[in-house]
């Protein structure tokens, strides 16, 4: 008796499940009324929270596809569809390049077309977006800042042509005098520096003042 | 009668979703156990819930007949599980990977699962979404490793707390996952970033246990 009136139940918590949407093959029905049975679950819970889910199938998760929640996301809606640059052959080794300092995050090279004794370029490896500084966003706060220490060791490394204090520079942009479009900060000796600054205030680049003597001094000319 | 109030925001977290599933699956009576939402007791940063959980935060529970207050999802589940062990699974088998899966998860998957949703950084310790995702599903793969071959639980033919905690961050990551470029996340070995065993258990549970298709569908439809 007690086994048949189980059963008499069966077919009503079938009906309720597809209610839900999902497809049931008679194996899975046969294990969900299974399980039904020996659980002895109660029908009055589950009629009142699959109506609940009838009435919420416009909420939930699909609403933050439709409110676009993904669409502002870095690697989601957000991604770097920029073709690669010279910097992504050097990085894959097929450019041969002098390099001066690496790590997991960044890569430091002499430039093959030097305009001072000492002239690397410091980029990230992975461009992840930072065509150019313009484009950086909050995702960047930790590479940006790997970068900027970076060029500050290479800045004052003697072994490199270095000496007391340099410049760097990131130009921003075509206008701005950048010719590879995956962001990289240039390390100049001093020799180079008042060219290089007039350079920037004539061509409207930012300009990133270092100084070994000074490293508090910062300024942005555009 | 009425001797557990349980504060908790109705599935916000994956850690409401674990206490919700460890009721379920137990089936705690409502009557004796009733969730409630922090605006209940006057908000979060009300005196009346600070006193239930000082970190003003859910879920929290306190038992109506003693007064004791705890916080915390682990912490209220293995409470409920050890107070309701007359009712329903134990959520504790022999198996002692199921705690281990459940630490696991609690320590290196909750603390970075932000970098599926949330718009900007950091993420836990990760300070970029690609190394985050990364390490999301790199996590999903040691705890594949760990499963039981046959299950059809994560431990075994038992429910245990490893599935109560594995399963609502799956419906999270079965639904995100699939936002990010995958090719920019996997190694070149790696053909997806869930995992085909955790792939599997996660659609076996909702196919096959009513607790778990319940939760699934309240996150996902509900949320």
């Amino acid at each position: 008796m007690w086994i048949l009136s189980l059963l008499s139940r069966v077919p009503i918590k079938v009906f309720q499940i597809t209610l839900s949407g999902r497809i049931l093959s008679t194996n899975v029905s046969f294990l969900i009324i299974s399980y039904l049975i020996v659980c002895k679950s109660s029908t009055n819970t589950i009629i009142t929270h699959q109506q609940t889910n009838k009435q919420k199938m416009s909420d939930g998760l699909a609403k933050w596809d439709e409110k676009g929640r993904w669409d502002t996301i870095w690697l989601a809606g957000l991604r770097d569809d920029e073709p690669n640059s010279l910097f992504d052959k050097i990085l894959a080794g097929e450019i041969p390049a002098s390099i001066v300092k690496e790590d997991d995050k960044i890569l430091a090279f002499k430039d093959i077309n030097p305009a001072a004794p000492a002239h690397v370029l410091v980029i990230p490896k992975d461009r992840d977006g930072l065509t150019r500084l313009s484009k950086s966003t909050p995702e960047h706060y930790e590479i940006l800042g790997r970068l900027m220490v970076a060029a500050g060791e290479i800045a004052k490394d003697e072994s490199l042509g270095f000496g007391d204090g340099a410049r760097i520079v990131i130009n921003d942009g075509a206008k701005a005098g950048q010719e590879v479009f995956h962001l990289h900060g240039t390390c100049v000796s001093l020799d180079l520096s008042l060219s290089l600054s007039l350079y920037a205030i004539n061509t409207g680049a930012f300009l990133f003042y270092y100084s070994v003597l000074d490293s508090t001094l910062f300024s942005i000319i555009c | 009668m009425l001797t557990h109030s349980v504060t908790s925001l109705s599935f916000c977290t994956n850690f409401d979703l674990l206490l919700y599933l460890d009721r379920y699956k137990k089936e705690i009576p409502e009557s004796e156990c009733a969730v409630i939402t922090p605006m209940d007791v006057g908000g979060f940063r009300s005196e009346e819930y600070l006193s239930i959980n000082p970190q003003g935060k859910v879920p929290s529970l306190k038992c109506q007949t003693t007064g004791v207050t705890i916080a915390e999802s682990d912490t209220v589940c293995r409470y409920l599980m050890s107070s309701y062990s007359h009712l329903g699974p134990s959520f504790q088998p022999e198996n002692p990977l199921s705690n281990e899966i459940a630490r696991f998860h609690d320590m290196y998957l909750t603390t970075i699962q932000t970098c599926l949703y949330r718009a900007v950084p950091p993420f836990g310790t990760f300070s970029t979404r690609k190394d985050a995702l990364k390490e999301y599903s790199k996590q999903l793969y040691i705890i594949s490793n760990m499963m039981d071959d046959d299950g059809p639980y994560l431990c075994g033919k038992e429910v245990s707390l490893a599935d109560a905690s594995v399963f609502p961050s799956v419906v999270f990551a079965s639904f995100m996952f699939p936002k990010f470029d995958q090719k920019g996340l996997m190694d070149d070995q790696q053909q997806q970033l869930v995992p085909k065993k955790i792939e599997e258990w996660f659609q076996r549970m909702i196919d096959t246990d009513i607790a778990f298709q319940r939760v699934y569908e309240e996150v996902r439809y509900s949320f």
